[in-house]
């Protein structure tokens, strides 16, 4: 039984009726994720792979019973989207890329009250492989395991997989929590749910430039964590972002380069890989 | 999105922040010296209009009077900026300062909240002082009751009686500014005036990209990025021009950071960061490869797909009609997995494109073909 999501949930799909959202049920019901309706404002009564449509999430769950939502909504109404699932007591995976932040900030507050997790904006799901797969990752690419993921980049994910399952090295759950700055569920709260996962041996991390999530991870890890973490941050080589105000440096100081987030982990005995490649004998080597 | 500071203080107007009496001049404006009777001044500050900071210790502010008014207008319109060439500028009164003193509110990412920056020491050495003596910056989530700990914090600036309460009052009303999806808004100097009044000498205002859906005002206004950006913008990509000659597009920036890093590691060097974003068509791919071949450096040419909502028979579709259109001058690698991958394989062999399922084995490839090799 997996920390976050399980052969048994029972997915609903906001947006099911546009061409992405409907592309990628079909992938989720190939992959053997139990989806069992979806919604779109305005197209209630229509079937999407045989699936029924309604317009809203209240109908959904009165006949469907479902335990999660993933949003395929267009950036706009992706806030309003969410909260109606959150409204209905919906866990919520939201793929949609451009929510503006103020957006996102309204919904964790409401997430926070109904007490139900939020993944996303702008990520690529989660994914327990040979299960289930809330999201839009390449399904074929994952193996079982007891390797736990956790992500703020959709594709690099699918490369660290790739390389794992590649190499034997299965996995127990993949979740990626996006690329916004502010993410609703973030590093330290799925490092929670991955470390008391009974299925999860080793963690690996994957984290980019920009903030200071990375460098609060490895704090929580050092006193909180004791599975096998292993990471790899990218953006060595980025260019300087063109920033205008002083807030950012004054709230992040150094924090925030690449130098200082593998500095963080080295610092706490977590080994960084310098390139994807080596993360497979880095988890074999690393107890 | 940056505001220019023009925009930024029209925004203070409409939140009822006060700013120095001003007037904005447009390149090819007639202008002349009504404004220093209209302001009832002898002399004015001229700052130049662009989405930028730092813009002080480039030149890019200068003090004028009535004689030299025509002349010194002309030297800052002649002047190019961080790049950014000038075609607005700021004509101010001179404050009669008391004190500079910092002030913004920004986005914490830890806190997931707007937070309120305070310092009694503002102006351009604010970096500076954050770090060699952060405990004279007070950082407050704006959370309920945040004025009595804020209230509190300040009392080791020894600031004239009353000037705190007028920072909170000021303080409101930037963070409702902010909710209008402001990432930043930044007054830096915030000007404690002889007279104990508190104006804002400056505004840095950061607009969420993401929000511009809701603020389309200032679309048409801020056209000033560099033409590539700004054409890939419009479609949709992230586009930053780099040094090398390895033309690279990727999906995600993730990968695309990680396919610069590990170009770096095998001795290549990039040309530009090219992210096409999730769920990219053909018709995009061949724009993303038109974009990149702009650049005159690029000797060799990388498309680093991963697809997850990028679907790779997409991507080989516009790689192949792009190929079919135009006659390519440089080595053009691929590398292609993840959705749809057996479909978007197939493509490229029917193309004759070659193609690598393994980044490293690809990278070394595209890094061959830079050397000329």
């Amino acid at each position: 039984m997996s920390a976050m999501i399980n052969k048994d949930t029972k997915v609903i799909v906001q947006g099911i009726t546009g061409s992405v959202g409907g592309f990628h049920t079909g992938q989720m019901l190939k992959y053997g994720t139990n989806v069992v309706g979806g919604v779109t404002p305005g197209k209630g009564g229509q079937e999407v792979h045989s699936l029924p449509v309604f317009n809203k999430v209240s109908e959904a769950c009165t006949q469907l019973n479902p335990d999660l939502s993933i949003l395929f909504v267009p950036a706009p109404f992706a806030k309003n989207a969410a909260i109606e699932a959150l409204q209905n007591e919906l866990d919520v995976v939201i793929i949609t890329e451009g929510v503006p932040v103020n957006d996102t900030l309204e919904i964790i507050n409401k997430a926070k009250q109904q007490k139900k997790w939020v993944l996303g904006p702008n990520c690529p799901g989660i994914i327990v492989p040979e299960e289930i797969k809330v999201g839009i990752m390449p399904g074929h690419i994952f193996k079982k395991g007891h390797i736990g993921i956790i992500s703020r980049s959709g594709t690099l994910t699918y490369e660290m997989a790739n390389y794992l399952s590649e190499n034997n090295l299965g996995q127990s759950i993949v979740v990626g929590i996006g690329g916004d700055p502010i993410p609703c569920l973030d590093f330290i709260e799925v490092i929670k749910k991955l470390e008391s996962d009974r299925e999860t041996e080793k963690i690996i991390i994957i984290g980019e430039i920009g903030g200071d999530a990375e460098e609060e991870a490895a704090k929580y890890i050092n006193k909180n964590v004791k599975k096998p973490v292993i990471a790899y941050i990218t953006g060595i080589t980025a260019p300087e972002s063109k920033t205008m105000g002083h807030a950012g440096a004054i709230v992040s100081g150094k924090s925030g380069s690449a130098e200082s987030k593998i500095a963080a982990f080295k610092k706490i005995g977590v080994p960084v890989a310098s390139l994807p490649s080596q993360i497979p004998d880095l988890v074999k080597l690393t107890n | 999105m940056n505001l220019t500071e023009h925009q930024g203080k029209k925004l203070f107007n409409k939140f009822r922040i006060k700013v120095p009496k001003g007037t904005v001049i447009n390149r090819g404006d007639n202008f002349n010296i009504d404004i220093f009777n209209k302001f009832k001044v002898d002399e004015l500050v001229l700052k130049a209009q662009i989405p930028f900071g730092k813009r002080g210790k480039s030149g890019g502010v200068l003090f004028t009077n009535r004689s030299n008014f025509k002349q010194k207008i002309k030297e800052l319109f002649s002047k190019i900026i961080h790049g950014f060439k000038i075609n607005q500028i700021r004509a101010e009164e001179k404050l009669n300062i008391a004190k500079e003193l910092y002030l913004s509110i920004t986005l914490s990412r830890a806190e997931k909240s707007y937070m309120l920056i305070f310092s009694s020491e503002g102006g351009v050495e604010i970096e500076e002082i954050a770090e060699k003596t952060p405990q004279k910056i007070i950082k407050v989530p704006l959370r309920t009751g945040w004025e009595a700990e804020f209230d509190k914090q300040c009392q080791q600036f020894n600031l004239p009686l009353g000037t705190i309460k007028k920072v909170i009052q000021i303080s409101k009303k930037l963070h409702q500014l902010a909710k209008n999806d402001i990432t930043l808004a930044e007054i830096n100097p915030l000007i404690l005036t002889k007279s104990n009044e508190l104006v804002a000498a400056d505004s840095k205002i950061t607009l969420d990209t993401n929000a511009l859906f809701r603020h389309k005002e200032y679309l048409q206004e801020n056209k000033e990025q560099a033409n590539l950006e700004e054409e890939a913008k419009k479609m949709g990509f992230t586009y930053v021009q780099l040094d090398g000659n390895i033309g690279v597009i990727g999906n995600g920036a993730g990968l695309v950071m990680c396919t610069l890093d590990t170009l770096a590691h095998f001795n290549g060097a990039p040309a530009n960061f090219l992210d096409i974003g999730g769920g990219a068509n053909r018709e995009k791919i061949t724009k993303a490869i038109e974009i990149v071949l702009k650049n005159p450096n690029c000797k060799s040419l990388f498309i680093n797909i991963f697809g997850g909502i990028t679907k790779c028979d997409e991507v080989a579709s516009g790689i192949s009609n792009y190929l079919q259109k135009n006659k390519m001058n440089i080595p053009v690698t691929v590398r292609l997995i993840g959705t749809n991958e057996q479909q978007g394989q197939q493509i490229l062999k029917q193309a004759g494109i070659h193609f690598f399922k393994d980044i490293e084995q690809a990278i070394n490839q595209a890094v061959v073909f830079s050397k000329g090799e």
